[in-house]
């Protein structure tokens, strides 16, 4: 999309040619490239097992988008709208971290229930051991981080170019975080022998630490985290919550921001912590509810 | 700029039932809502660009021909996060990826691969309870049921019955052929085969993947997948006939 952005800034000056040729020119270069190399593109993938990868990266990227791109207008909508009621309570640290818990967006109840259907405890056991999650990982960071003024949130922005070019950046970032996370589980899925996946999910404590590894590593919106788990068939319940519950606390992204900000001391004391914790919360849930 | 290619790669295979290859029928108007809100973010970036552009020309032309390139007065460009904005570009131009999948590959429901790797799934797909036997000769029903009643009422109400299947073909390792169907609970990524065993007239020389609609009647020959092991009832076959690939190639 900066497309767009280069068209917003029409300055014209000469050293931002190549932001120019980034975009729209850049764009028009590779769909031609794409149309030329179209049967190449096709032979890479001829075969039965490449066209099953390539089914599956397509099915889980169009299943989970919607979500990704509702989920980014609705951050918008509640940026410029903010709930009132939630404003005194926002104050109040751990308060604040349950009633701001990823897993208690509309959005993401909704792509859970969705990508499994017939699981509605799944759902359930996702909303509560996503807020006892969010909550625990704020009382570690308590212990462990400095304050952090930078969570309040901007209240009632209402500069709509700015909140439509914040979305539009969300939901490409949104979208290029999904399509890696699709590439890896539709290979995953179709690409190794089914032995492996099925070995390792039948010891439920190894499927849970391959879960939460999973969510770390993957990096997901918890939008789109749900619809990647699904097509991780021979996962237990218990280990696919824990996937759900670990993604939105703790990941690789969460783990580079705090060590940039922070430094590595910090972030390689909290992100351990706030893993295992996350897990925990996560595994005892599947536990009683599921 | 991608964001209007991708809205309109999403309108194009919900519109052509493509789409129906990868998702399930009701996901197809939430894709058409992504595109709407896709087009409309693209669309209003767009035009708030040309009014910019517009404005830009304006102060140009008052400044006279031999002005500068650029109005120093005119709209200043926005401050840029220099180590952000490559990043999220890198990020964005993944998403071709998928619009490669859908509008170059259009890769086929992954039938004949997933119905070689995987048993069938017919345990967890059962239903509890079957309602009574539709009217109809024969009765056109869906592998799932086939099979439940089949293998869980032990065929009771499939008997002296006649009924229609359609499903694809796999054959294994012996040759023997199978009428298989995959079933979805989220989306094309969780599928995975319903298969009944074929007895009886069964053509010759079916080819792996080939759509067939096979009509017979209950036979109580039921055999162990030697993948996971569940139960594969079979079906007397007396007539089969190639069929197109129906336009929803999933059962749910």
């Amino acid at each position: 999309m900066t497309a767009v952005e280069a068209d917003v800034e029409p300055s014209g000056r000469a050293a931002r040619w190549w932001r120019r040729v980034g975009s729209v020119e850049g764009f028009a270069a590779v769909i031609v490239a794409i149309l030329v190399l179209r049967g190449a593109l096709i032979g890479l993938v001829d075969s039965v097992a490449g066209l099953a990868l390539v089914a599956v990266f397509a099915s889980l990227v169009l299943q989970a988008l919607p979500f990704a791109v509702l989920g980014a207008v609705l951050r918008a909508v509640l940026l410029a709208y903010p709930p009132a009621v939630v404003d005194r309570l926002l104050r109040r640290r751990l308060i604040a971290a349950a009633l701001t818990a990823p897993t208690l967006s509309p959005v993401v109840l909704a792509s859970t229930a969705v990508a499994f259907p017939g699981e509605p405890m799944l759902v359930l056991a996702r909303l509560l051991a996503g807020v006892a999650a969010a909550v625990l990982a704020a009382v570690l960071w308590q212990r462990l981080g400095p304050p952090d003024p930078t969570d309040v949130p901007v209240r009632g922005q209402r500069d709509w170019s700015a909140l439509i070019d914040g979305c539009r950046a969300d939901i490409v970032r949104a979208g290029g975080v999904l399509v890696l996370g699709a590439a890896v589980v539709a290979t995953l899925a179709t690409a190794l022998p089914p032995r492996w996946l099925d070995t390792l999910a039948a010891y439920p404590v190894v499927a849970i630490g391959a879960a939460a590894l999973l969510a770390f590593l993957l990096c997901q919106r918890p939008e789109t985290d749900a619809v990647l788990m699904a097509a991780l068939v021979p996962f237990p319940l218990t280990a696919r919550l824990v996937f759900l519950v670990v993604g939105p606390v703790v990941n690789l992204r969460t783990f580079a921001r705090h060590n940039e900000r922070y430094g590595p001391g910090l972030a390689v004391r909290y992100a351990p912590a706030a893993l295992l914790a996350a897990t925990a919360v996560a595994a005892l849930a599947g536990w009683v509810l599921l | 700029m991608l964001l209007l290619a991708l809205a309109a790669a999403l309108v194009k295979i919900s519109l052509s039932g493509v789409a129906l290859r990868y998702v399930r029928p009701g996901m197809v108007v939430l894709l058409l809502i992504t595109a709407v809100i896709l087009a409309a973010l693209a669309g209003s970036t767009l035009w708030r660009s040309m009014v910019e552009l517009r404005a830009i020309r304006a102060a140009r032309a008052a400044a006279g021909p031999s002005g500068p390139l650029s109005d120093p007065d005119g709209p200043q460009p926005l401050p840029e996060p220099v180590e952000e904005a490559p990043a999220r570009t890198r990020l964005g131009w993944l998403l071709l990826l998928p619009l490669i999948a859908v509008l170059v590959v259009v890769p086929p429901a992954p039938g004949t691969y997933l119905g070689d790797r995987y048993g069938t799934v017919l345990a967890a797909h059962a239903p509890a309870r079957f309602d009574p036997m539709p009217d109809g000769n024969p009765v056109r029903m869906t592998l799932i049921e086939y099979a439940a009643r089949a293998v869980v009422e032990q065929g009771r109400s499939l008997s002296g019955r006649r009924v229609a299947l359609v499903g694809f073909v796999i054959v294994d390792a012996e040759g023997r052929p199978y009428l298989t169907r995959l079933v979805i609970g989220c989306c094309a990524a969780d599928a995975r085969p319903i298969k009944v065993g074929l007895a009886g007239e069964v053509p010759t020389n079916l080819l792996s993947g080939t759509w067939i609609e096979v009509e017979g009647g209950y036979t109580d020959r039921v055999e162990r997948d030697p993948l996971g092991g569940d139960l594969i009832p079979y079906l007397e076959v007396a007539s089969a006939r190639l069929v197109e690939p129906p336009a929803l190639p999933y059962e749910s």
